[in-house]
């Protein structure tokens, strides 16, 4: 008589700790693939940030580069050329008056004193420096690619910035925010699992012991994600 | 131990699969948005890189033209010189002397030019990103304005496929709640109609979400 009335029970019993199995299950499942989900949004959006810096900045340093090519190879370099012409033409004048004599020497000179006097003239009209010995090339030249070395160094802060290096940063996580997306797809699986178990109660068992599974695997993976990317 | 009825049953297993169909929309959105963004803002570097190569280039190789054709000017003038002086039969003897004076400052300036030109900018000192842009050939900008042409339909694809995964999301929340309509109403004529159009919603996004992928 006893036993007929325990057994009942007992199935009540188990049954009852089968539903809030079920209950269980379905709800760690929304709660970690909302987790997850939330997760990987905000590392998106921390992605997307980074890259959003990366033009800023590639925009920011290719105005001051060019400003800079423009300054030296519109503003200085041209006068300085002009500067280099007019020394070595009265250098040659002058040289062609050592080897004449009379008024034509006398004209030599005054033409190599006319262009020194205009050399002189551009090198003061021109920033200090640009016409010394520092900006020579060995022929005679303008330096030009020296000055415009000199001309990027005036901001190391800003000759620091690579854009690259943003960009990488996003790059590494989007991927992490990929990954983490990804590990709900086992919480997913975790709730169908749940639900079939809720609806095909003479399965529930193995559908429930995969659920958990299913989540644990969800949760496990969050986990191996944010330790890869940490 | 009672088991549910039908419709119970399919609401119970719709109800997982939108959980499910959710998380993997939910993960072809994400991807298909960050390599969309990934492509968008290569996209957008690129042109900056382009004129800025374009530009420093021009100005660059601008100068280093002009002080060849100044080299070139100052030898024409005492080219020029020279023959006139010769004409006139040594009427002004100067004009000889400085003409060649002229000539050979050409020479010299040429030189000077071409050694200017040769110089490598790194060798001074100059960055690399720099460097790139002020050496920049038609060659090189016009493999870049390729490849930008190359990510933009790139990340327009990519977006396109975002889009279609946000409508596909769209349609699982559809299903969501008409599920969850379904099970309020229970296995009445509405529930009946709740779970058979949240199927149908259910069915309508994941096949949205498949074309996403083609």
């Amino acid at each position: 008589m006893s036993e007929r009335i325990e057994e009942p029970v007992l199935d009540r019993a188990e049954s009852e700790g089968e539903d809030r199995a079920v209950a269980i299950l379905l709800t760690l499942a929304a709660v970690v693939g909302i987790v997850l989900g939330g997760r990987a949004s905000l590392v998106r959006s921390s992605a997307t940030d980074d890259w959003q810096q990366a033009l800023r900045e590639e925009i920011k340093t290719a105005a001051a580069r060019v400003e800079d090519v423009r300054y030296v190879y519109t503003s200085e370099a041209p006068v300085a050329f002009q500067f280099d012409e007019a020394t070595i033409r009265a250098e040659e004048a002058r040289r062609a008056a050592g080897r004449s004599t009379g008024t034509t020497r006398r004209v030599l000179l005054v033409e190599a004193k006319t262009l020194s006097l205009y050399a002189k003239n551009l090198a003061e009209g021109i920033q200090k420096g640009l016409a010394t010995g520092r900006y020579r090339t060995p022929k005679g030249g303008f330096d030009a690619a020296r000055r415009l070395a000199d001309q990027r160094r005036r901001f190391p802060d800003l000759l620091r910035i690579d854009p690259n290096r943003a960009e990488h940063r996003g790059d590494r996580l989007s991927r992490h925010a990929a990954l983490e997306i990804a590990a709900t797809i086992p919480a997913g699986v975790a709730f169908l699992l749940g639900a079939l178990a809720e609806a095909f109660r003479r399965r529930r068992r193995p559908l429930l012991l995969a659920g958990f599974a299913a989540v644990a695997s969800a949760v496990v993976l969050g986990v191996l994600v944010e330790a890869a990317f940490a | 131990m009672t088991d549910r009825t039908s419709f119970e049953k399919a609401l119970a297993v719709l109800v997982g699969l939108t959980a499910l169909v959710a998380s993997l929309l939910a993960t072809l959105e994400l991807d298909a948005g960050r390599k969309g963004d990934q492509a968008a803002l290569l996209g957008a570097r690129l042109p900056v890189q382009i004129f800025q190569g374009i530009a420093a280039s021009q100005l660059r190789g601008d100068f280093h033209l002009n002080t060849q054709r100044e080299a070139g000017a100052t030898g024409l003038q005492g080219l020029a010189r020279l023959l006139s002086s010769f004409r006139e039969h040594g009427a002004l003897d100067f004009e000889d002397p400085l003409g060649r004076s002229q000539f050979a400052a050409s020479k010299r300036l040429r030189a000077a030019a071409l050694e200017m030109a040769a110089i490598p900018p790194a060798s001074r000192g100059v960055d690399p990103v720099t460097t790139r842009a002020i050496l920049a050939t038609t060659k090189e900008l016009a493999a870049q304005v390729r490849v930008q042409g190359q990510v933009i339909d790139r990340a327009n694809a990519y977006s396109s496929r975002d889009g279609k995964a946000v409508f596909a999301l769209s349609l699982v929340a559809i299903a969501a709640a008409l599920l969850g309509l379904a099970a309020v109403f229970k296995a009445g004529p509405g529930g009946h109609i709740a779970l058979g159009a949240g199927g149908v919603a259910l069915a309508l996004s994941a096949a949205w979400g498949l074309l996403a992928l083609f």
